[in-house]
């Protein structure tokens, strides 16, 4: 086997989303078409504002059993798990499986760190004290999220949390094709999560790459990212692929080796990032008809981006860039994006690029300004990250 | 199957300064000494670099300094695997100390430090490594899931992975929560084919939860227990003993446990 061999197709056997955008797939697209975004204005702590994609009504602390868990994380998961359908497909997949043979690969930055944050916030702690063994400490511990998922949705298999910045629950989606391929498990839950805190309010804005306006990605006056939140879990089953199905086709990877938090000005990790998940796909550039930006709105970003799309696809390849939709759900933008991605596919729907209102003339890729009823039966998604972090999934509709 | 072959180890932990003081004592663990201080490593990190980094960071890039120097492979070639437990604890510390304090100092170096995979940005940028990367993490369990991941990569894009795991004690406060006794490291080069150099071929498999392999000489035991990516101890002696042997390790998987089967090769 070689890394030019084309991987089998996984399907993807349920998917759901909790973002800015709304609870459940259904909310997502109707927002979408009712060209409803999710962002909204957000006071900044001493001083200033900007605009966030916040994610309402989860204000229900998790169950008895699983409250050593609660964090607003957790409850975004919660929310997630317990809709469209997921719960039913995986307990279907545990029956045909075995819930050993199912894994759990959850994508995330922050973890549950948020209760460290606002307990710090709230309480000016001199001594760092973070209460009984048990409770918030356990939220220094990433892996918390992904504990947490594995015990809601009974599942047994191999189990990691991944942390590679923004890419974090793109590169989920590669764990769960490796391991499936590996034969260590025969279908995976992969999912991520972040939320709102203020490291990366005060993080992004010590960067100079925080806009106080809604983001404004490919936009000639763009000026940096808005930042959002959400939960999203997909389950991957290696199964042949039945009509309506969507496929996980292809994913690949790579890091810029250039700097920790620019990316590369000629986009050459993102094009290498773009190839591999061409080649994992046994797909060539012109079989791909959509193409779900990293699109973060940064002066850097979009530009790098758009000389590795150039480079990659051409002008042809229609893109758009969904974050003025969502904000940027920072780890949990792989699987936020992944189920855009699937979205657009079932909906034969480009989402609009919103907030562009004046495309930046410098960047030649063909990007799609409003909401545009299209075709799409191969859709390639971007995530790129901190330290120059880079991964490419590739969906399909059946054929 | 899910297997690769160990080209070249690295070694940093107390009393096991590098891979050739950790054969030494894991053959004979009457001579090993816990004690002896651990020079901060930063080799190959220019100065105005070594200013962002931190602990943590430095004993990642030594650890994989000495294993750039055992290898006979380019390792900026190749695909990488990070595992850390608990991440940079020193770094979650500061950021939430700048959160309170007057004009909320959050600085961008302190920022980009955060996350979990800082470490292996600055090797990548360092090398000009350009291979895919996973930083990733399983509480307790992160040297089992590091490894496992960073085998199935070779087996299944057959290429060459370089693995490290790696955790540093927390700053004091923390320390109820995540007590991290002393830091270790622990990097390999591993293989699709057999090299030349290859000591030994490893197999990981997922098994029904069996007892962890445990280290018989008591500090290398409190060693193992007491650092995450410590638990790579008894699969380290078992390739240091040059004899055939299954390793068990704890596995995040509730009810499993991961298999490690060393065979040598030489």
């Amino acid at each position: 086997m070689s890394n030019t061999t084309p991987r089998r197709p996984l399907a993807v056997t349920a998917y759901t989303l909790t973002s800015a955008l709304g609870a459940g797939v259904a909310a997502t697209i109707e927002a979408i078409q009712a060209q409803r975004g999710g962002l909204t204005p957000h006071a900044v702590r001493e001083g200033g504002s900007c605009w966030t994609g916040k994610v309402e009504d989860i204000d229900t602390p998790l169950p008895e059993a699983l409250r050593q868990y609660d964090s607003r994380a957790a409850r975004m998961m919660a929310q997630a798990i317990a809709q469209d359908d997921f719960l039913t497909a995986v307990a279907q997949a545990r029956e045909r499986y075995g819930a050993h043979r199912v894994g759990c690969f959850i994508g995330t930055i922050g973890g549950g760190q948020n209760g460290i944050e606002r307990y710090y916030i709230d309480n000016r702690p001199k001594t760092g004290d973070l209460g009984p063994v048990g409770g918030l400490g356990m939220f220094l511990q990433l892996h918390s999220v992904t504990d947490y998922s594995r015990q809601q949705l009974e599942i047994a298999g191999p189990m990691v949390t991944v942390s590679t910045a923004c890419s974090s629950s793109a590169k989920v989606f590669c764990l769960a094709q490796r391991y499936i391929e590996s034969g260590l498990c025969d279908a995976a839950v992969v999912g991520g999560v972040d939320f709102l805190n203020e490291s990366f309010i005060f993080g992004f804005r010590s960067l100079g790459l925080l806009s106080g306006e809604p983001c404004r990605p490919w936009d000639r006056r763009r000026d940096g990212l808005s930042l959002g939140e959400a939960a999203g879990f997909a389950l991957l089953e290696r199964r042949p692929v039945q009509p309506n199905d969507i496929s996980l086709l292809g994913c690949g990877d790579s890091v810029d080796g250039y700097h920790m938090t620019a990316p590369h000005p000629d986009g050459i990790g993102a094009e290498s990032a773009m190839r591999s998940a061409l080649r994992n796909a046994g797909l060539e550039p012109a079989d791909i008809d959509y193409i779900n930006l990293h699109g973060s709105g940064t002066p850097a970003n979009d530009s790098s981006e758009d000389a590795a799309i150039l480079t990659v696809f051409g002008r042809d390849t229609p893109c758009s860039a969904t974050k003025g939709w969502t904000g940027h759900t920072q780890g949990a933008a792989g699987i936020t994006e992944a189920v855009l991605s699937m979205l657009s596919i079932k909906y034969g729907l480009i989402p609009a690029t919103l907030n562009c209102a004046e495309r930046d003339a410098k960047l030649k890729a063909r990007i799609v300004l409003t909401n545009t009823p299209y075709p799409v039966n191969r859709v390639l998604s971007n995530s790129f990250g901190f330290a120059g972090n880079n991964c490419s999934l590739i969906f399909g509709a059946a054929t | 199957m899910t297997a690769a072959y160990v080209e070249a180890i690295a070694v940093i932990g107390p009393g096991l300064s590098d891979w050739e003081e950790a054969v030494g004592a894991l053959r004979d663990p009457s001579t090993y000494r816990a004690d002896g201080v651990i020079a901060d490593a930063a080799i190959g990190v220019p100065p105005n670099e070594r200013r962002r980094t931190t602990p943590l960071i430095r004993l990642t890039l030594g650890v994989l300094d000495q294993l750039a120097k055992r290898s006979a492979l380019d390792l900026s070639q190749a695909a990488s695997v990070f595992a850390t437990s608990w991440g940079d604890m020193e770094v979650i510390q500061n950021m939430m100390n700048a959160l309170i304090g007057p004009g909320i100092p959050v600085s961008p170096v302190q920022f980009h430090n955060m996350v979990h995979n800082a470490a292996a940005g600055f090797w990548s940028i360092g090398t000009r490594a350009r291979k895919a990367s996973t930083s990733l993490t399983a509480g307790e369990r992160t040297f089992a899931a590091g490894l496992t991941d960073a085998v199935a990569w070779v087996a299944t894009r057959n290429e060459t992975v370089l693995f490290v795991c790696y955790d540093y004690p927390g700053p004091a406060i923390f320390n109820r929560y995540n007590p991290i006794d002393a830091q270790f490291a622990v990097a390999m080069a591993l293989t699709a084919e057999r090299t030349d150099r290859s000591c030994c071929r490893v197999q990981i498999g997922y098994i029904p939860e069996t007892p962890e392999s445990v280290m018989a000489q008591p500090d290398l035991e409190s060693l193992r227990t007491g650092n995450p990516a410590a638990r790579a101890l008894p699969f380290l002696a078992a390739i240091a003993n040059g004899v055939g042997d299954r390793v068990i390790v704890s596995s995040a998987a509730p009810g499993s446990s991961v298999a490690i089967d060393v065979v040598p090769v030489s």
